[in-house]
């Protein structure tokens, strides 16, 4: 059991690939999920159908169409081989580049975000669903027995901030698209970017000290246990129950961070054409959008962490369910582990909805409404809500 | 060689090419992309020694701040012309032969201290920074001594930088009051 893979146990490597396979492919699918959603949600909001047209043939004359789902394929296929439009660019590496610098940090922030709770190997093979493989369930059982791994890809003790470090690099995305396309509507767009996601991050931020002068930590990990456990006995200690009113300063805070309506002013179509991304096409042009994709379920996933516990099922501990009256349902390991993916899954669907609800419920500002939303109105009350949170736990509240 | 070493020298290797980077571009906004990388190469050589905190504001406050101030500036100043660079072109052969002394007397004592203990390599992979984690770079440990040992170089350098911005005000304004609007 001593095998080594470039110095780190082998089993230690293959879970942590797999869990980091498995979030980053979860990461990458949503961006396709919610490209699909947004389509069929706007067509409803619209009075119409929305994407209901491509379909893989089945035998039969009929064809799989997956309410429209299959249209993400058809635009791929479209994306990848139309004409690559180059503009007369300042600078074709920095025109490039700018891509990398929108997409990665858009991905890789989901890094310290925690999945589900502390999984145990052993056990987790004698669940139903993990049992019927051959040989592992045995293998684990005699060699590993006290294997425990947690479902988040790295444990950082910033992870927070780590966060908000990734989220401050993938402005240069829009800076050197709109730089070097060479072309005045993406120079606006660029500008406009770039000054709205300095001015949200900091009410953004402001907004989570609260939180995280409540449970003491900023680390993800440590912040979804604390959200576990129960104030008076019943009621979870959500960061919605403690700072609720952080919760609409974050969420308006991110949305615009998001670059999102009503605050998409760097990619207004009827003013600016598409902002910092008018001289993208073809495939490029989809990298864009799919960060974008990508950020909205981000920004979910920061929601249901930092305010709806996380993972976390109310009353649901590693051995089942301790209800508040004194009751005790037990559940077994494997379906625990099911459980806290479930929950943590449905609240992000949940958020993702609710934020592609807003985009055809808001009418767009205007760029000083934005600005003075940000730095007049988000930023006082992010520091007033700080006030009153540390004045309470120094009065000896929560 | 020990992962962790390795990436510590490739950051360290980054963090060289990108003042290379820095100094060779002929654009300069190529110059700053050069600087960004030297930053995020040092985020990552601090990540590596295990303070977690400091890297972390390395890239929030560098990388994140600065670094799009700076751009903000080239972008908008939009320098297309290169007619500067020939201006400051004769001090080249001025420049050269320091930069060249300084770079000498760095490899020299570069190769004596690699030269003189054996086991150099080992050595930094015992370190205690490299043992520790929490206790070492984490949050805490991070806000403790910035609260109790370092209060007053901190507060100290944020008067210096508030004597900066002070200054800055005042020359403009001297600007906006003497010439008229240039």
């Amino acid at each position: 059991m001593e095998s080594t893979f470039f110095g780190i146990n082998t089993v230690t490597f293959i879970t942590n690939l797999v869990i980091a396979g498995g979030i980053f492919g979860f990461m990458f699918t949503m961006g396709a999920v919610m490209s699909w959603s947004e389509r069929k949600q706007s067509a409803q909001l619209q009075d119409r159908i929305g994407a209901n047209r491509a379909g893989i043939p089945l035998p039969g004359g009929k064809s799989l169409k997956v309410w429209g789902f299959i249209n993400n394929i058809a635009d791929a296929i479209k994306c990848l081989v139309k004409e690559d439009f180059k503009p007369r660019a300042y600078d074709l590496f920095m025109y490039n580049l700018a891509i990398f610098f929108a997409f990665i940090p858009a991905v890789i922030s989901v890094a310290v975000i925690p999945f589900a709770g502390e999984v145990h190997l052993a056990e987790l093979f004698q669940s139903w669903y993990l049992k019927w493989i051959p040989g592992l369930p045995e293998y684990f059982a005699t060699n590993l027995p006290n294997y425990v791994f947690r479902v988040q890809v790295a444990n950082l003790n910033v992870g927070l901030l780590f966060v908000f470090a990734v989220g401050s690099i993938s402005v240069f995305g829009a800076i050197l698209a709109g730089w070097s396309s060479n072309n005045k509507f993406s120079m606006m767009g660029a500008l406009r970017a770039c000054s709205q996601m300095i001015s949200y991050e900091v009410a953004m931020g402001l907004a989570l000290l609260g939180i995280i002068f409540i449970y003491q930590t900023v680390d993800v990990w440590s912040l979804v246990q604390g959200q576990r456990e129960l104030a008076f006995g019943w009621l979870p200690k959500w960061g919605i129950v403690l700072q609720p009113f952080a919760f609409f300063l974050f969420i308006a805070s991110a949305v615009a961070e998001n670059k999102r309506m009503p605050f998409d002013l760097p990619e207004a179509e009827s003013e600016i054409i598409s902002g910092y991304y008018t001289e993208y096409s073809a495939f490029k042009m989809l990298m864009f959008m799919f960060a974008e994709f990508i950020e909205i379920c981000f920004v979910a996933i920061m929601i249901t962490t930092l305010f709806f516990g996380g993972y976390s099922v109310p009353y649901l501990m590693a051995d089942g369910f301790h209800w508040p009256w004194g009751a005790f349902t037990a559940v077994s390991h494997g379906n625990v582990v099911l459980l806290e993916l479930g929950s943590f899954l449905t609240k992000v669907f949940f958020f993702c909805f609710l934020l592609q609800q807003a985009r055809w419920s808001l009418p767009r500002f205007r760029y000083d409404q934005l600005m003075r939303l940000g730095w007049k109105y988000l930023l006082p009350l992010a520091l007033l809500n700080l006030v009153v949170t540390v004045i309470i736990v120094a009065l000896g509240g929560f | 060689m020990d992962f962790n070493i390795f990436m510590y020298l490739t950051y360290g290797v980054l963090a060289i090419v990108g003042a290379l980077g820095l100094l060779i571009a002929k654009h300069p906004l190529r110059g700053a992309m050069g600087l960004l990388v030297t930053m995020l190469a040092l985020a990552g050589m601090y990540a590596q020694l295990h303070a977690h905190t400091i890297a972390v504001f390395q890239v929030i406050i560098y990388a994140g701040a600065i670094m799009v101030l700076i751009i903000y500036f080239i972008m908008l100043l939009d320098i297309q012309s290169q007619d500067y660079i020939k201006r400051f072109a004769p001090l080249f052969w001025l420049g050269a032969p320091v930069v060249a002394v300084i770079v000498g007397i760095f490899l020299y004592k570069l190769m004596q201290i690699l030269g003189s203990s054996a086991g150099v390599m080992s050595r930094l992979s015992n370190a205690p920074a490299l043992q520790s984690s929490e206790s070492y770079g984490g949050m805490k440990a991070f806000s403790t001594s910035l609260l109790t040992t370092y209060t007053f170089a901190f507060e100290y350098v944020s008067t210096l930088l508030f004597a900066a911005i002070v200054a800055v005000i005042a020359i403009v304004q001297l600007d906006w009051k003497g010439q008229g609007h240039a």
